[in-house]
C-alpha cells in the first residue's frame, strides 16, 4: 500500500508538473490581470512548422488565443536567434478583436535538445501587447514537442 | 438596340424584380407595351444586322474563352453596330448557383445575407477586405496585414458584391471571415466552435514535381520511392487532425482543394531533390503517372472534408453528362485505401475575380483553388435555405451528402476517382429540401447493434437515389510509405434496399482501386464514408431500405445522414386555375397542382359540367351564373388526401351589390381592364385626396395627351344583376378643364354579352353633357386635393333598372380626349333591389356512414342573406351558417333536410325529404396481441382481430396513419406505436377498433469484457477482476447462469468459470464476449524436516517435499545457505551468535504458483568444549528432566564455594545461584522457569562444570 500511495504521489506531482509547463500571463499596470486560461488539452498549445517557421497557437478557456507565428526553425535548429520575426498575436474569434505584440527579444528564449522532429522545445520569453486599447505585459512558457514540418503551396 | 432601348430594358429587369415584391397594375400593363415596342424594334435591326453582318463576313454571336459572351445589341446613332458583354456568372451557372439567386428559376432568393460567422477561409496569406466587392463584409479576423491576390481571388468568388458583374461571387451578400493559414487548426477549432459552418482551403502540401522559381524540385522521399511521392493518395497526420476537428465539430464543413499536381512532371533536364540535393539519373515520374490517377496529397484524402476538383465552366449550366470537361490539371484520386476522391467538381477553369492590387483590381485565375470557393461559398447557400425551412443547420455530414446526391453525371457512370460523384448542383440541393413530394432528409444515429429500415414505395417513374454520409473518427495513420492500403475507415455503416415483391437486394456503389478507371459497380462498400445506391429505372412498387453496420461501432453509435429522392409520398391535394371568374357558357381550365404524385385522383365540379372528372388538367364549362364549389380527392398507396374549395369559381359575374375603391388591397382591383388602342398616355392610378376610402383612384390624364380624340378604356370585371331589379351604377369622379381647351368626354356603356358588344348608357364633357367638372378650370396639371374638388355634384347615378336580372354585365368607362385636364374615377358601385329568394341546397355526399361528415352548400337564387338550416335527426340540429359542414348522423336511417333564407326581398324555404342515406358502421372489431406487446429492435410480434360479423374487409393503422397493404385480420409488427385496425362492411362503413400500443426498445451497446488477467488464468487464492464496458445495467454471469447481486461495472471473483454480462435496456439485453477464467491449484509444499536444536555454527540440512518441476524459495534467519538454494533441499550453517532463527521455504511450481509458505523454528545453543565435558563428568544433576527442584552433586569438587548460572536456549542468564557446597547435593528451585532447553553452568573453586538439562 505504501508503495502504491508512493507511485500516486508521484503521478500527481507528475500532472501538476506538466500543467505548470504552459503559463501565460497578460498584466496591465492599470487594470491588472487579463483572464487568459490555457485550455488543459494534450494538443494546447499546438505547434506547426509550415514552410520552414514554428508557430504556436495557445487557446484559452476565456475565448481568446494567443499566438506566436514565424520563428524560424533552421535557425532554431543551428541555436541561432530566431526570434527576430516572431509575430505575436492575440485574437478573439468571437468577438473579432485582435491585437499584435512585440516580443522583448533578451528576454525570450528557446530551448530544445537537439531542435529536430519530435524534439521537446521550451518557448519562454515576456513582451508588450496592446488589447482593447490597454498595454499588457505579457510572460509565457510553454512546452511542446516540434512535430514534421510540412511545405505547403496554394492551389 | 440602342442606349435607350437598354436603359429600358434594364428598367424591365428591375421592374421584373420589383415584380416580385410590390407593383402596380399600371407599371405592368407599361412596361409589357414598352417591352413589345422594342422587341419590334429590335428585331427590325436584327435583320438589318444580319444582312451587314453576312456582308462583312463577322459574328453577332461570340464567346471568349473566358466565358464572357459577346452579342449584337443594336446600332448607334451614327448607325454602327453596338455589342453587349453578357455577364460572365459562369462559375455560377456551371454549377446552376445563379439559380438560387433572387429572380432565379428555383424561385428562392438565396445571397448568403445574414449568415454571419458561417462562412470562413483559410489561405497563405491576408485577404484585400477593403477591395469594393466586399462592402465591408469580409474581415481578416487573424489581423494578418501581408495581402496575397491568391487569397482576395478565393475570397471573391466566394462572396463577391458583383460591384464588377463578371466577378459577382456565389453567396454575394455573405459575410466573411477570413485567416492566414498559420495555426489553421487551431483557428478552425476555434471558428467551428464559435458556430462557422463552412471554410475554404485552396491549398495543399507541396507534393511531387514543383517548379520553384526556375528550379524543377522534387519533394518525394527516395528513401520510399524513386518514382512517386509517398505522400500521394496518403493519409497523414494533417488527414486524421481534419476529421478530429470535424468530428468534433459535426455542423462544420471543411471545403478542400484536390491539388493541380496532375500531370507535373519536370521541363528541361537539371532538377533537383527538396533537400537541395541535385538529381540524377532517371527522374521520377510525372505527378499520377501515366494515367493521371493517385495525385491527391495528403489532407485532401481526408474523410470527413469536401475536396473539390476543376472542370472547365459550363456556362449555361449543365444539361449533359459530355456538358463537364476536365481540367488539364485537378487531381484525381484513389486514395491509398480506395476511397473516392476528389467528392465533387466545381467551375476552376479562367475564373474571374478580385485580386489584392487595388480596391478595383481583378484578375483570371485558374486551380482548383477557384473550383473549391466555387463550392463552398455555393454550399453556404445550401445550408441558407435548410435554415430558411427547417429553422435549423444541417450537420456536416448531410450538407455533403446532399451535395453529392445531387450531384450532376460527369465522368463514368455513378462515382469514379476523376469526377468523384459529379458536377455540384446547387439549384438542385435547394429544391431537394423543399420537394415535398418525394424527398427526404434523415438525421439519425445508429446504434451498436441496431439496424433502421425504412419503407419505400416507387412509382415505377422516377428514378431512386438513397444517399448515406457520415462523419467518421479519424483514422490512426500508418508509418510513412508508398501506396499503403490499410483502411481508415473506422465505422463502416451499410445501406441495403431490398425490393418486396421479389427479395430483390440492391447494393452501393463501389470501384475498383486497383482498375482505377473502370466504370463503377455495385457491391459491399467498405471504404468509403459515402455509400449511394441508385435505380435508374425502378420497378413500381415497395422496397425495404435497411442501414446497419459491420463489427462494433466504436463509440457504440455512429450518427449518420440519410437522403433519399425518387419515392412516392403521401399525396396532399391541391387545386389551381387560370381564371376562375367567367361568363356564362365558359369554361375554366383546372389544373391538378398536388404533390407528392397521386395515382389516383377524382375531380367534383357541383353545377359544372362535367360534374366530376378525373384527369390532371379539365376543362369544365358553367352554364348557369354563380359561385361554386370545387373538390378533389388525389391517392396514392401511400394515402389520400381531399381539399374541398368552396365559392372557387364564380360565373356570370360579381353579385350586387358591387363596390370597386380601387385601393391596393381590393379583391377585383387586378380584374380591371384598360384598353389603349392608341399605344399612349392611358387610365392609371394615381393618389388623391379627398375622397374615402383610402387615397387611390383611377385617373384618365388628359393634361398630358397628345392629339385629340384619343380613346382609353377602363373595362369592370364581369358582373351580374341576377336577383336584382332597379339597378343603379353610381361612382365618385373629379375632373376640371384646361382653359382654352373644350372639355374632354367621359362615356359610359354596358356590355350584357361579357364584352363583345356595348351600349352607350351616357356620355359627358363635349360629347355629351356639357361641364361636368368639379373643380375651377387650371392650366396647371389638376389632381383634386381635397373633397370639395370631387364636389357634390362628384357623384353620378345611372339607372340600369334596363338591365335587371341579367348576368355576365361589363361597364365601360371611355375617355374622350381634348387635351384639357385630368379626370378621377372612385367608388364605382353598382346596387340594386334584391329578388325574394328561391331557397335551394346540396350536400357533399348523400349516402353516408354512421358518423360520416357531411358538408352543405347553399345554392339559393337571388342572394340570401341569412340562412335557417334544419337538421333532424343530426349531430347538429340547426345552423345558420351559409353553408355548414360537419353534419353527421349517428343512427342509420333516412333523414330530411330543410333550409329557410331570406333576404331583402323576401324568403322562402325548401325541404328535402329522404335526402340523406345513413348507413350503419360495422361493430367495433377487437384486437388482440398474440405476441410480446414490448420487443427489441429486429424482433417483430403478431397481433389481430377475430372480428368476421359483416365485414367485408379490413386496413390496419399505426398512429392514425394507414399502413400500406395491410388489409389482414392479422398484422406482424416491427415498429412501435399504436396500432388500430378498421373494420369496413360491404357498403364501404368503416370502425376502429381500440389501439394497442406496441414498444420496441432498441438494443443496448454491446458490451465488452476486460479482465486484469492478461491470459485468463489465475492462480488459486489469487482474486479476477472483470470490467464491463457498461457502466449501468450490467448482469454477470458464470457458466450460464446468473450470479445473483452482480450488477456492478467490475466483477471480482476467486473462481474458474466461464464469465460473460449482459447489458439492459428495458427488456432487451446484449450479451458480451465470453471470458474463460481457469484457475491453477497451488503447490501443497510438505513441512520443513530437519534439526531444529542446533549450536552457533553448526551445519545442518533441511527439506521439503513439493511438486516436480517447482522451485522453492528458501529464507534463513541468523544463518547462512551453503547449498541447495532453489532446490527442496538445503543446508545451512548456523551463525555465531545467538539470535532468533528460523528456515522458512515457499515453493513456486511450474505453473506459476506459490504453495503456503512453511517454517521452522530453531533453538541456538552455545557448543559445549572436551574439558567441559571432563568437568560435566565430575557433576551430577537430577532429574532431568526436572519439573520443580534441581539437584547438583558435584563429584570432584573439594571447593566449598559454587556459583550456579542457568542459561536458557537464547544463551540469556535465568537463574544464578552462589552457596557453600557441603557434600550434600544442591537444591535449585526452578518451578520459576519455564519449560524447555537449559544449560546449567557449575563453577566451584577453579573448576567449572557445564550441562544440558530439560525442564518440564
Amino acid at each position: 500500500m505504501r508503495l502504491i500511495l508512493s507511485v500516486l504521489f508521484f503521478l500527481h506531482t507528475s500532472i501538476i508538473w506538466a500543467q505548470s509547463q504552459n503559463t501565460i500571463t497578460f498584466i496591465s499596470a492599470g487594470k491588472g490581470k487579463l483572464a487568459f486560461t490555457p485550455i488543459n488539452n494534450p494538443n494546447n498549445p499546438s505547434l506547426e512548422v509550415v514552410n520552414g517557421k514554428l508557430n504556436l497557437a495557445c487557446q484559452s478557456k476565456e475565448g481568446p488565443m494567443f499566438q506566436l507565428n514565424g520563428i524560424d526553425i533552421k535557425k532554431l535548429k543551428d541555436r541561432k536567434a530566431a526570434l527576430n520575426t516572431a509575430e505575436v498575436k492575440w485574437i478573439n474569434i468571437h468577438k473579432n478583436e485582435v491585437s499584435t505584440g512585440l516580443l522583448n527579444k533578451v528576454k525570450t528564449s528557446i530551448v530544445c535538445k537537439s531542435c529536430l522532429q519530435d524534439d521537446t522545445i521550451i518557448l519562454s520569453g515576456e513582451g508588450n501587447i496592446f488589447i482593447k486599447k490597454t498595454r499588457y505585459t505579457f510572460k509565457f512558457r510553454f512546452m511542446g514537442v516540434i512535430p514534421p514540418a510540412q511545405l505547403i503551396k496554394t492551389n | 438596340m440602342n442606349k435607350l432601348s437598354l436603359t429600358f430594358l434594364f428598367l424591365l429587369s428591375a421592374g421584373a424584380l420589383m415584380a416580385q415584391q410590390t407593383y402596380s397594375q399600371e407599371q405592368l400593363i407599361e412596361n409589357r407595351k414598352m417591352e413589345e415596342a422594342f422587341q419590334k424594334n429590335f428585331e427590325s435591326q436584327r435583320s438589318r444586322a444580319e444582312a451587314i453582318a453576312k456582308e462583312k463576313g463577322v459574328s453577332l454571336r461570340k464567346e471568349l474563352t473566358n466565358g464572357t459572351i459577346i452579342e449584337f445589341a443594336g446600332f448607334d446613332e451614327r448607325g454602327n453596330m453596338l455589342f453587349d458583354k453578357t455577364y460572365n456568372a459562369g462559375a455560377g451557372r456551371t454549377i446552376s448557383t445563379n439559380k438560387v439567386w433572387p429572380g432565379g428559376t428555383v424561385g428562392t432568393s438565396l445571397t448568403g445575407a445574414g449568415m454571419n460567422n458561417r462562412l470562413g477561409v483559410w489561405d497563405g496569406g491576408a485577404v484585400r477586405t477593403s477591395h469594393q466587392e466586399f462592402q465591408s463584409r469580409a474581415v481578416q479576423v487573424d489581423g494578418s496585414t501581408a495581402l496575397s491576390d491568391h487569397a482576395t481571388h478565393v475570397a471573391g468568388t466566394m462572396v463577391a458584391g458583383g460591384v464588377t458583374a463578371n466577378a459577382k461571387g456565389m453567396s454575394y451578400e455573405a459575410p466573411l471571415r477570413a485567416y492566414d493559414w498559420n495555426n489553421d487548426d487551431a483557428e478552425m477549432t476555434s471558428a467551428a466552435g464559435a458556430g462557422m459552418l463552412i471554410s475554404n482551403h485552396s491549398y495543399g502540401t507541396i507534393t511531387g514535381w514543383d517548379q520553384q522559381g526556375s528550379a524543377w524540385v522534387w519533394f518525394g522521399d527516395p528513401s520510399i520511392s524513386n518514382t512517386e511521392d509517398w505522400k500521394f493518395g496518403f493519409y497523414d497526420n494533417q488527414s486524421r487532425d481534419w476529421d478530429q476537428i470535424a468530428f468534433n465539430n459535426p455542423n462544420y464543413l471543411i471545403c478542400k482543394a484536390a491539388g493541380n499536381d496532375r500531370g507535373d512532371f519536370l521541363s528541361g533536364s537539371s532538377w533537383e531533390y527538396s533537400d537541395g540535393t541535385p538529381g540524377s539519373g532517371t527522374p521520377p515520374g510525372l505527378d499520377g503517372g501515366s494515367a493521371g490517377f493517385d495525385c491527391i496529397p495528403t489532407y485532401g484524402n481526408a474523410k470527413n472534408v469536401l475536396t473539390v476538383g476543376a472542370v472547365n465552366k459550363i456556362n449555361n449550366g449543365w444539361t449533359q453528362v459530355s456538358d463537364v470537361v476536365m481540367s488539364s490539371f485537378s487531381g484525381w484520386g484513389p486514395t491509398d485505401d480506395g476511397r473516392i476522391k476528389p467528392d465533387v467538381v466545381a467551375a476552376g477553369v479562367s475564373i474571374y475575380s478580385c485580386i489584392s492590387t487595388s480596391n478595383t483590381a481583378y484578375d483570371t485565375y485558374q486551380g482548383t483553388s477557384m473550383a473549391t470557393p466555387n463550392g463552398s461559398g455555393s454550399l453556404l447557400l445550401v445550408q441558407q435555405h435548410y435554415n430558411n425551412v427547417k429553422k435549423t443547420f444541417m450537420r456536416s455530414a448531410t450538407l455533403k451528402g446532399l451535395a453529392i446526391h445531387t450531384a450532376d453525371e460527369a465522368g463514368n457512370a455513378g462515382p469514379d476517382y476523376k469526377f468523384g460523384w459529379g458536377l455540384l448542383n446547387t439549384a438542385k440541393a435547394v429544391q431537394l429540401i423543399s420537394d415535398s413530394s418525394g424527398s427526404l432528409i434523415l438525421e439519425r444515429t445508429l446504434n451498436s447493434g441496431s439496424t433502421f429500415s425504412q419503407g419505400i414505395t416507387s412509382d415505377g417513374v422516377k428514378p431512386l437515389r438513397i444517399t448515406i454520409s457520415w462523419t467518421d473518427r479519424p483514422g490512426t495513420p500508418v508509418a510513412a510509405s508508398l501506396d499503403p492500403t490499410n483502411r481508415m475507415l473506422i465505422n463502416d455503416l451499410d445501406i441495403r434496399l431490398t425490393r418486396t415483391s421479389d427479395n430483390t437486394i440492391f447494393q452501393p456503389y463501389i470501384l475498383n482501386p486497383a482498375s482505377p478507371n473502370s466504370v463503377a459497380t455495385t457491391g459491399d462498400n467498405i471504404r468509403d464514408n459515402v455509400e449511394q445506391i441508385y435505380l435508374a429505372a425502378p420497378q413500381a412498387g415497395s422496397y425495404l431500405l435497411t442501414v446497419s453496420h459491420k463489427n462494433t461501432l466504436t463509440g457504440g453509435s455512429q450518427a449518420y445522414s440519410l437522403i433519399i429522392s425518387g419515392q412516392i409520398a403521401q399525396p396532399k391535394a391541391i387545386i389551381s386555375a387560370a381564371n376562375r371568374e367567367i361568363c356564362t357558357g365558359q369554361s375554366v381550365s383546372f389544373t391538378d397542382a398536388s404533390a407528392g404524385s397521386p395515382s389516383l385522383r377524382r375531380w367534383y365540379f357541383p353545377g359544372g359540367t362535367p360534374s366530376t372528372a378525373t384527369t390532371a388538367n379539365p376543362s369544365i364549362s358553367y352554364s348557369q351564373p354563380g359561385k361554386y364549389p370545387v373538390a378533389l380527392f388525389v391517392s396514392n398507396n401511400l394515402g389520400s388526401d381531399s381539399v374541398y374549395q368552396f365559392a372557387y369559381v364564380t360565373v356570370g359575374g360579381q353579385n350586387l351589390p358591387f363596390t370597386e375603391t380601387f385601393e391596393a388591397n381590393s379583391p377585383t382591383l387586378s380584374s380591371w381592364v384598360v384598353q389603349n388602342p392608341n399605344n399612349d398616355t392611358t387610365w392609371r392610378f394615381a393618389n388623391v385626396t379627398g375622397t374615402s376610402p383610402g387615397n387611390q383612384a383611377y385617373c384618365l390624364p388628359f393634361f398630358n395627351m397628345a392629339g385629340v380624340g384619343r380613346l382609353d378604356q377602363l373595362t369592370s370585371p364581369i358582373l351580374s344583376f341576377r336577383g336584382h331589379t332597379n339597378v343603379r351604377l353610381t361612382f365618385n369622379y373629379a375632373y376640371t378643364t384646361d382653359p382654352g381647351f373644350p372639355s374632354d368626354s367621359l362615356r359610359i356603356f354596358i356590355s350584357t354579352n361579357c364584352g363583345l358588344n356595348f351600349t352607350r348608357l351616357a356620355s359627358f364633357g363635349a360629347t355629351g353633357t356639357n361641364n361636368f367638372s368639379t373643380a375651377p378650370a387650371t392650366a396647371n396639371f389638376f389632381s383634386p386635393a381635397n373633397a370639395s374638388e370631387w364636389g357634390d355634384t362628384g357623384r353620378i347615378v345611372i339607372n340600369l333598372s334596363a338591365y335587371s336580372n341579367l348576368n355576365n354585365i361589363r361597364i365601360r368607362f371611355e375617355g374622350y380626349n381634348n387635351q384639357s385636364n385630368n379626370l378621377y374615377l372612385d367608388n364605382i358601385t353598382l346596387y340594386g333591389t334584391p329578388a325574394k329568394p328561391t331557397a335551394n341546397f346540396f350536400a357533399s355526399k348523400r349516402t353516408v356512414c354512421v358518423n360520416e361528415n357531411i358538408q352543405f352548400y347553399d345554392s339559393t337564387q337571388n342572394f340570401p342573406t341569412s340562412w335557417q338550416w334544419t337538421f333532424t335527426g343530426a349531430n347538429i340540429s340547426s345552423s345558420n351558417a351559409s353553408s355548414p359542414g360537419s353534419i353527421s348522423y349517428a343512427v342509420p336511417g333516412i333523414y330530411a333536410v330543410k333550409l329557410r333564407v331570406s333576404n331583402a326581398g323576401g324568403s322562402d324555404s325548401i325541404t328535402k325529404t329522404a335526402y340523406i342515406n345513413v348507413l350503419p358502421n360495422p361493430n367495433k372489431p377487437n384486437i388482440r396481441n398474440v405476441g410480446p406487446l414490448q420487443i427489441c429492435k429486429g424482433d417483430s410480434s403478431m397481433i389481430l382481430t377475430d372480428s368476421t360479423n359483416n365485414i367485408a374487409s379490413f386496413q390496419w393503422y399505426r398512429d392514425n396513419q394507414l399502413i400500406a397493404g395491410a388489409v389482414n385480420p392479422t398484422l406482424f409488427i416491427k415498429d412501435s406505436g399504436n396500432y388500430t385496425v378498421r373494420a369496413i362492411n360491404s357498403s364501404g362503413c368503416g370502425t376502429f377498433s381500440d389501439a394497442l400500443l406496441m414498444s420496441v426498445f432498441s438494443l443496448p451497446p454491446t458490451p465488452v469484457i476486460t479482465s486484469n488477467l492478461s491470459n485468463d488464468v489465475f492462480c488459486q487464492g489469487g482474486t479476477v477482476i472483470l470490467t464491463s464496458s457498461s457502466n449501468t445495467s450490467n448482469q454477470w454471469y458464470k457458466n450460464n447462469s446468473v450470479i445473483a447481486g452482480e450488477t456492478n461495472k467490475t466483477l471480482s471473483t476467486q473462481d474458474s468459470g466461464l464469465y460473460f454480462v449482459r447489458v439492459f435496456n428495458g427488456i432487451c439485453s446484449s450479451k458480451s464476449n465470453e471470458r474463460n477464467i481457469r484457475m491453477n491449484p497451488k503447490p501443497p509444499t510438505s513441512i520443513i524436516t530437519g534439526e531444529d536444536s542446533v549450536t552457533v555454527g553448526a551445519t545442518h540440512s533441511y527439506a521439503v517435499t513439493g511438486l516436480t518441476g517447482s522451485s522453492f524459495n528458501w529464507i534463513i534467519a541468523n544463518g547462512i545457505a551453503q547449498s541447495g538454494l532453489g532446490t527442496s533441499n538445503i543446508s545451512v550453517k548456523w551463525n555465531s551468535t545467538i539470535n532468533a532463527a528460523s528456515v522458512k521455504v515457499q515453493e513456486t511450481s511450474a505453473n506459476g504458483c506459490k504453495g503456503d509458505q512453511q517454517t521452522l523454528n530453531i533453538t541456538m545453543f552455545w557448543p559445549v568444549g572436551i574439558a567441559d565435558m571432563n568437568h560435566i563428568a565430575k557433576a551430577v544433576i537430577f532429574p532431568n528432566p526436572v519439573d520443580a527442584s534441581l539437584f547438583v552433586t558435584l563429584t570432584n569438587s573439594t571447593a566449598k564455594h559454587t556459583k550456579i548460572n542457568i542459561r536458557n536456549a537464547a544463551g540469556a542468564q535465568v537463574l544464578e545461584k552462589e552457596t557453600e557446597y557441603n557434600g550434600k547435593p544442591l537444591e535449585i528451585d526452578m518451578s520459576g522457569l519455564s519449560s524447555g532447553l537449559y544449560l546449567i553452568e557449575i563453577t566451584s573453586g577453579n573448576e567449572l562444570y557445564r550441562q544440558k538439562f530439560i525442564k518440564e
